[in-house]
């Protein structure tokens, strides 16, 4: 299994990640406290972690996403999607009324053509607005992205929770995921 | 000794009277507590109770108005497994008086930290906060916690109550929600999110998107916990068995939900990973620990933690809400609410006062300490216990006022008075009401005053009463008079006032005086803790340690007095404002 390294920005959804991404890849979790004390070429996949509070309140992780090489996958989910923005200097601001434990449907075209409108979970507060880098795959009202790639890194963001027991069908999410970070 | 009570299962309960308890204070010696309890104790039952913040720490500038250890284990030497109606036989239940319990927190800083919670909330700090608080409330001497335990657990459907008792402390717990239980390897949950409130349908819960949200999110975080437990042996993740089921406990209906795990681990690093529940903290946790230490000023010590049982690997935790503490004649009643971006303040503090709805419960709103004072030849007489004794009231209700501060609110009625009277013609002596709503601060006080005639000399007539039940015996002097209206209008026209007689049959006061008797040449009073208001002349006279009656001095000290032996003492009543004068007892030959 791929060797994945999960970033841990003191959220209490990281261990259903865990949980999650273990059926697929080996996971080892760290603590953001941890994250200059790692060798991030040891792992195929590198993944961020939801958490509290803004992208600018974890300097380490937006110097970790300026430093890293082109060709390293990295999954941001939720605030990890919002540091790629934030490091990116796309605008990441507060969005009201906020999405928590609520669901939306968003559809997923994967590489041999199909597509799949699909039932995901929210936990956010604050919002992307993405006009540069980064292609958006995947968006819900009023233009929200949901799904992020990087149009040259190895890059991708998840603004919902792939995670989440609201969150439907998490085998073709995996799939998704392999498809667009080349795993 | 008291007996430890705790739930078991099928509706079952361990009664025990027999039992050893191991105490932990010290955060750094928890898991070290836990893993010595777990070896040398292993196949004992243990009934145990943690505190909230037992694996976390908490701001040390919040309050302490409880303090229990950390961790306490009871190992069970002899007990039964008992129905509950089988525990209530073997009860000396005795009838308890009304207690008036009163909210620690007024309705607009509750609004306010609820505001407070939203704002973080749109910053990204957190998804949802549990804010709690208490209600307070005094209880005498004989006031006795397993009958007032055995009370409540008949008015509402509770499966994980429990009654602890500790030091002088008793806890009286009420749960309905499990934390966790271990059966075997599986692990399971049960969190509770989402309440009826009062005029509202069923629908109106089940079709809350607001109310289902909130549940989901402890849902995932509870999901996470389990997921933080080794499960290598079973290669397992955490399943929600059931999403949304209605959970009624009679008082209001609830939705809840089950979460579970299989693991190889124990106890002590169980709760380790998973402490404190998420239904009760907020998610996610750790930033939500910090904000409940930042906006709650007391500390929840054992309320919101867990009590339940232990026994080899298998525990049963509940979380502890809708719980009481019994402590030298003070009672606490803590209750909370989930906050979410879109809750509405005002439906908050409903839902804060609904969920202790059953015991009837007056928000500050309503309240006021009261004083009443003699102003004579330009000064209140007294003065000085006056303000001691509003002071110590106001205190008791949490309402902290610097002493200076009340000097000089009595210091400017003084003067108004003075200048109102120039006014007038006003010659008389002055009987002046001051009150202090709780809501407001102490700045807020409002007074009135009447003329007094205290030339008469007249015996008063007692008519002496025992309340059936629903009467409120208070130390503290305030506006909450309501059972007096009603046992007034018990007594018949020739007499001025009634004479009340508690549930131990021990004489207390009447509406407005002190009682004072007079027994082979002593006087006596009987104590506060019978059931009597702290009253400025009873108190002037203790200090002095004697009282005068037409210039006579006889020693005065507190003792309790029978109804049994009314007929061979002489009574008197006082006041601060009317002083003392002589009573008779209309109907002596009632007893019990």
């Amino acid at each position: 299994m791929l060797k994945t390294l999960l970033i841990d920005h003191y959220d209490s959804f990281s261990w259903n990640v865990k949980a999650w991404l273990s059926h697929y890849f080996s996971v080892e979790v760290i603590s953001y406290d941890d994250i200059n004390s790692v060798d991030l070429k040891l792992y195929s996949l590198i993944v961020l972690s939801p958490g509290p509070k803004h992208p600018q309140d974890y300097p380490d992780t937006i110097t970790l996403l300026k430093n890293i090489e082109n060709s390293q996958a990295v999954l941001g989910i939720c605030l990890g999607m919002q540091c790629m923005a934030f490091q990116t200097q796309n605008e990441v601001c507060s969005y009201a009324p906020p999405y928590h434990g609520k669901t939306s449907q968003i559809s997923l075209l994967f590489k041999n053509g199909s597509q799949q409108i699909t039932r995901v979970a929210r936990y956010h507060s604050l919002k992307c607005n993405i006009d540069h880098s980064f292609d958006v795959l995947a968006q819900v009202e009023n233009q929200i992205p949901m799904i992020i790639k990087h149009k040259s890194k190895n890059w991708l963001g998840l603004q919902f929770h792939p995670e989440s027991f609201l969150t439907d069908s998490p085998d073709d999410m995996i799939t998704y995921i392999k498809e667009n970070l080349n795993l | 000794m008291k007996p430890v009570i705790s739930f078991f299962e099928n509706d079952l309960y361990f009664y025990c009277t027999q039992y050893t308890v191991y105490q932990c204070e010290k955060k750094d010696e928890v898991s070290g507590f836990l893993k010595k309890i777990q070896a040398d104790f292993h196949d004992y039952t243990k009934i145990i109770k943690l505190n909230f913040d037992t694996f976390h720490n908490t701001d040390s500038a919040q309050q302490k108005i409880i303090q229990t250890p950390l961790i306490l284990v009871y190992i069970l030497d002899q007990y039964e497994l008992l129905s509950f109606k089988e525990i209530k036989n073997k009860l000396k239940i005795t009838e308890q008086e009304n207690l008036q319990f009163i909210s620690l927190i007024t309705k607009e800083k509750f609004k306010s930290a609820v505001q407070s919670i939203a704002d973080d909330i749109s910053a990204g700090r957190f998804y949802q906060i549990n804010l709690t608080s208490a209600f307070k409330t005094q209880t005498s001497d004989h006031f006795d916690t397993l009958s007032y335990f055995v009370s409540i657990a008949e008015k509402i459907h509770c499966p994980y109550k429990a009654y602890l008792p500790f030091n002088g402390q008793d806890i009286l717990c009420f749960s309905p929600e499990l934390f966790l239980s271990k059966k075997n390897e599986t692990i399971t949950t049960q969190p509770i999110k989402g309440t009826l409130l009062p005029g509202q349908n069923l629908t109106d819960l089940t079709s809350s998107y607001k109310e289902d949200s909130e549940l989901s999110m402890i849902v995932d975080l509870l999901r996470n916990d389990l997921n933080k437990l080794s499960c290598e042996t079973y290669k397992s993740k955490s399943v929600v068995n059931f999403h949304r089921n209605l959970m009624d406990l009679k008082y209001t209906v609830h939705t809840y939900s089950e979460v579970s795990i299989k693991t190889s681990e124990q106890l002590p690093e169980i709760l380790n990973k998973t402490y404190p529940g998420g239904s009760i903290s907020g998610c996610p946790k750790i930033e939500s620990l910090k904000k409940i230490a930042e906006i709650e000023p007391n500390s929840r010590d054992f309320y919101t933690g867990s009590i339940g049982w232990w026994i080899k690997d298998d525990f049963c935790l509940n979380i502890a809400i809708r719980s009481f503490i019994n402590a030298s004649n003070e009672m606490f009643y803590f209750t909370g609410c989930g906050i979410v971006f879109d809750s509405n303040p005002e439906s908050e503090w409903t839902e804060f006062l609904t969920k202790a709805a059953f015991i009837n419960p007056e928000s500050q709103e309503n309240v006021s300490v009261l004083d009443t004072l003699l102003f004579k030849n330009n000064n209140f007489t007294f003065l000085n216990l006056h303000i001691d004794r509003t002071l110590s009231s106001l205190n008791f209700y949490n309402k902290n006022i610097n002493r200076t501060i009340l000097e000089n609110i009595y210091d400017n009625i003084k003067t108004e008075i003075k200048n109102n009277i120039l006014a007038t013609t006003f010659e008389n002596d002055l009987r002046v009401k001051i009150e202090f709503p709780l809501h407001l601060s102490p700045e807020n006080y409002k007074y009135s005053f009447e003329k007094i005639d205290l030339n008469s000399n007249a015996i008063i007539n007692l008519y002496l009463y025992r309340p059936t039940n629903n009467f409120t015996y208070s130390q503290i002097k305030n506006n909450l008079r309501l059972h007096w209206d009603s046992a007034l209008n018990a007594k018949p026209e020739n007499c001025e006032d009634i004479l009340v007689v508690n549930q131990l049959g021990l004489i207390t006061e009447s509406s407005i005086y002190s009682i004072f008797y007079k027994q082979d040449g002593l006087f006596f009073t009987p104590p506060l803790n019978d059931g009597c208001l702290n009253g400025v002349l009873r108190k002037h006279w203790l200090n002095l340690g004697h009282i005068s009656i037409d210039q006579k001095t006889y020693s005065l000290s507190e003792r309790s007095l029978h109804i049994n032996d009314i007929n061979s003492v002489e009574i008197y009543v006082g006041n601060s404002v009317r002083g003392i004068k002589k009573a008779r007892v209309i109907n002596p030959g009632f007893c019990n």
